[in-house]
């Protein structure tokens, strides 16, 4: 009966819509132009805002996402939307979007990918058989991609040409084996990139310009990137950095077929009475509730909100939410821990040419002795000198008076970076559920954070904290500080694994074409699918598999 | 007078040397913009203990004495937010009402390019 219906809808003309993605972030720009170019109507909902330029967001240095303590640049708005973090003691704090602890990504057209620093990363092939590879520690979830990195690959280098990367062709093969090289050449290194090169060519420590999502050429019609001191964080002032905002959405906008309406919250998705997807209700920018109808529904809303979203949809036939009839949902949460080295040269090296992030090494990733996984190590961007002032300082210095002052004057021409994200090792306990008490500004449950990461991620982030400090020392460091990594929660910007996929539907929510288990008609294609987040920044990963999942599409 | 003892303290927090304090560089505008509904009464406390033990208020005490009086206090709640804000007033982007001219800019070499 439900494959009977589903078969009637799919062939309907009497929907506006073939489909609807929700949130137009990197999975649902990418998926909204796949379907669109395809011939789809396609409907793109998304909460934020559609102007992303840098002249609607702004340098506000202290309300960015970046450095959020009085608010961001780029939604969600401060009021109406909050969230419960339960800390590891139990204790339970409710937050504001730009507290810590809430977890933000960038809600808006282009999502993270409007204001990101661009890190263009391809998982490597160990990244998707951690479990295969070094066993599944007690009491984690690790398991290995129901994909490899072969099935993946094609989709990689089409982003990458689609919207653009800039790397070095010979010095990236050697990792990540390939035939066609990237569009655009490596970014030009600055003065503290010159320094950490030269000291990992003094430790013998194989490392290459980090791959980005920015023009160093001219190209899609933008222009080369002007190598300022504001990338992450913010919009680009030149438009060179590339987001889905100005490659795919407006792509999928060019066909004709797909719809954009911003401030459009997604209340629920719909389901007929024996459980099948019929649509979405969705509440405008100006209150008014809609219902609306469709064959295929896509959600993209980040791995917190689309766990939220499929346990706020349920129904007699689903009474836990959708696609979690094992208890699946919302489970291993998982973002980044960032172990690093800072340190201090003996001269001022400091030159203001960004973007910063510029060289990388992945010598770490994997086969480390006595830890699982690892990750990749770059120096960091251009620091705001705020962003200095309140999270670089060496520990043992005075947070204010004198000596604080003269270190600010002295330090930060002289400072370095080091630091990268670590593969996490999942545990079931790190999870969204919907708070039983605190209701958003539409009178929903709001997302509860609770739970840590597995203890082995910070056994492993220990680990790249010690192999920082000795390439700083390498850097010729004359002063070197870092902090300890302690058990916590983590999500943020690279949020991933709530909704993971899988063969089997007892651990899995999604099947491994990112269709929800039990479902002919809904489909995820964001970062929630990932088992595993990889010892990299995400993105690249999440805009790939998102091109996969959407071509997979009937 | 909690005026004068706040300009006072924000000035040991960062205080003029070759370059300007807190309260030279327009810290003060910037901490108009903030409610310091946590920190007044703290630094009525301050101005309280200045009399008690020197007779005289904090803002007319030498730099090394309101230094070993905010050192007392450097873990209280009230004091780290003001330092908290004070930073950001100094270091933060003009826009926001402090480091005016540029001036926290200028002395540690942050030239940015646009």
């Amino acid at each position: 009966m439900a494959d009977d219906w589903i078969q009637s809808t799919l062939m309907s003309s009497t929907f506006t819509y073939d489909a609807i993605v929700i949130g137009a972030g990197a999975g649902g720009g990418v998926t909204a132009a796949v379907l669109s170019e395809r011939g789809m109507r396609v409907l793109l909902l998304e909460r934020g805002k559609r102007d992303v330029s840098l002249a609607a967001t702004g340098r506000d240095h202290l309300r960015n996402h970046r450095l959020a303590r009085h608010g961001h640049n780029i939604g969600p708005e401060l009021e109406g939307n909050p969230r419960v973090f339960v800390e590891p003691n139990g204790a339970t704090r409710t937050l504001r979007p730009h507290e810590d602890g809430w977890n933000n990504n960038a809600m808006a057209v282009g999502g993270g990918t409007s204001v990101f620093g661009a890190q263009a990363w391809r998982f490597l092939p160990d990244d998707f058989r951690m479990a295969s590879r070094y066993g599944v520690p007690s009491g984690s979830s690790l398991a290995d991609w129901p994909i490899t990195y072969a099935d993946l690959a094609p989709y990689y280098e089409r982003i990458e040409w689609e919207m653009g990367v800039a790397a070095n062709d010979a010095l990236m093969a050697t990792h990540w084996p390939r035939a066609r090289g990237y569009p655009m050449p490596a970014m030009p290194v600055n003065s503290q990139g010159r320094a950490v090169r030269a000291g990992a060519q003094k430790m013998g420590l194989p490392v290459f310009p980090v791959p980005l999502l920015i023009n160093t050429a001219p190209y899609n019609h933008r222009p080369a990137c002007t190598q300022c001191s504001f990338c992450v964080g913010f919009a680009c002032g030149v438009d060179a950095k590339n987001g889905t905002q100005n490659t795919m959405i407006p792509r999928a906008l060019a066909t004709g077929n797909c719809t954009l309406l911003t401030g459009a919250r997604v209340t629920r998705i719909t389901t007929n009475v024996t459980g099948v997807v019929t649509g979405v209700t969705y509440v405008d920018d100006a209150g008014t509730m809609h219902d609306e109808r469709s064959g295929r529904v896509i959600v993209c809303a980040g791995a917190i909100e689309t766990a939220r979203l499929l346990l706020l949809s349920g129904s007699a036939a689903h009474p836990h939410g959708l696609g979690n009839h094992s208890d699946q949902v919302g489970r291993n949460l998982q973002g980044h821990y960032y172990p690093g080295a800072s340190g201090l040269t003996a001269e001022p090296i400091w030159d203001g040419v960004g973007p910063g992030a510029s060289t990388a090494t992945v010598r770490w990733n994997h086969g480390n002795a006595d830890v699982i996984g690892g990750g990749m190590l770059a120096d960091e961007f251009i620091l705001l000198p705020i962003i200095f002032a309140k999270s670089h300082l060496p520990p043992d210095l005075s947070r204010w008076g004198a000596a604080n002052k003269a270190f600010m004057r002295e330090g930060y021409r002289r400072y370095l970076d080091l630091k990268g994200p670590v593969q996490e090792i999942p545990s079931p306990d790190g999870r969204v559920t919907l708070d039983p008490t605190v209701r958003d500004a539409l009178g929903l449950p709001v997302a509860r954070l609770s739970g840590t990461t597995h203890p082995e991620t910070v056994r492993t982030a220990e680990f790249m904290r010690q192999r920082a400090l000795e390439w700083m020392v390498a850097c010729g460091a004359v002063r070197t500080w870092s902090r300890a990594p302690v058990l916590r929660l983590s999500g943020g910007q690279h949020q991933a694994g709530t909704c993971r996929m899988g063969a089997d539907p007892a651990t899995s929510v999604a099947d491994p074409t990112g269709r929800v288990h039990g479902h002919a008609n809904l489909y995820l294609a964001d970062g929630s699918l990932h088992p595993t987040n990889g010892g990299f920044n995400p993105v690249l990963t999440i805009l790939a598999n998102a091109l996969r999942v959407a071509e997979g599409i009937t | 007078m909690t005026n004068r003892t706040l300009t006072a303290v924000i000035d040991r927090i960062i205080p003029a040397d070759d370059d300007p304090s807190a309260s030279q560089a327009g810290v003060l505008h910037y901490l108009d913009q903030h409610p310091l509904t946590g920190i007044s009464p703290g630094l009525a406390s301050l101005d309280a203990e200045s009399q008690a033990h020197y007779s005289r208020s904090f803002d007319t005490l030498s730099s090394g004495d309101q230094d070993a009086l905010l050192t007392m206090h450097e873990q209280d709640a009230w004091f780290t937010e003001l330092v908290t804000l004070t930073m950001e007033g100094y270091y933060a982007d003009p826009g926001n009402g402090g480091n005016r001219d540029e001036a926290s800019w200028r002395m540690i070499g942050f030239n940015p390019h646009s």
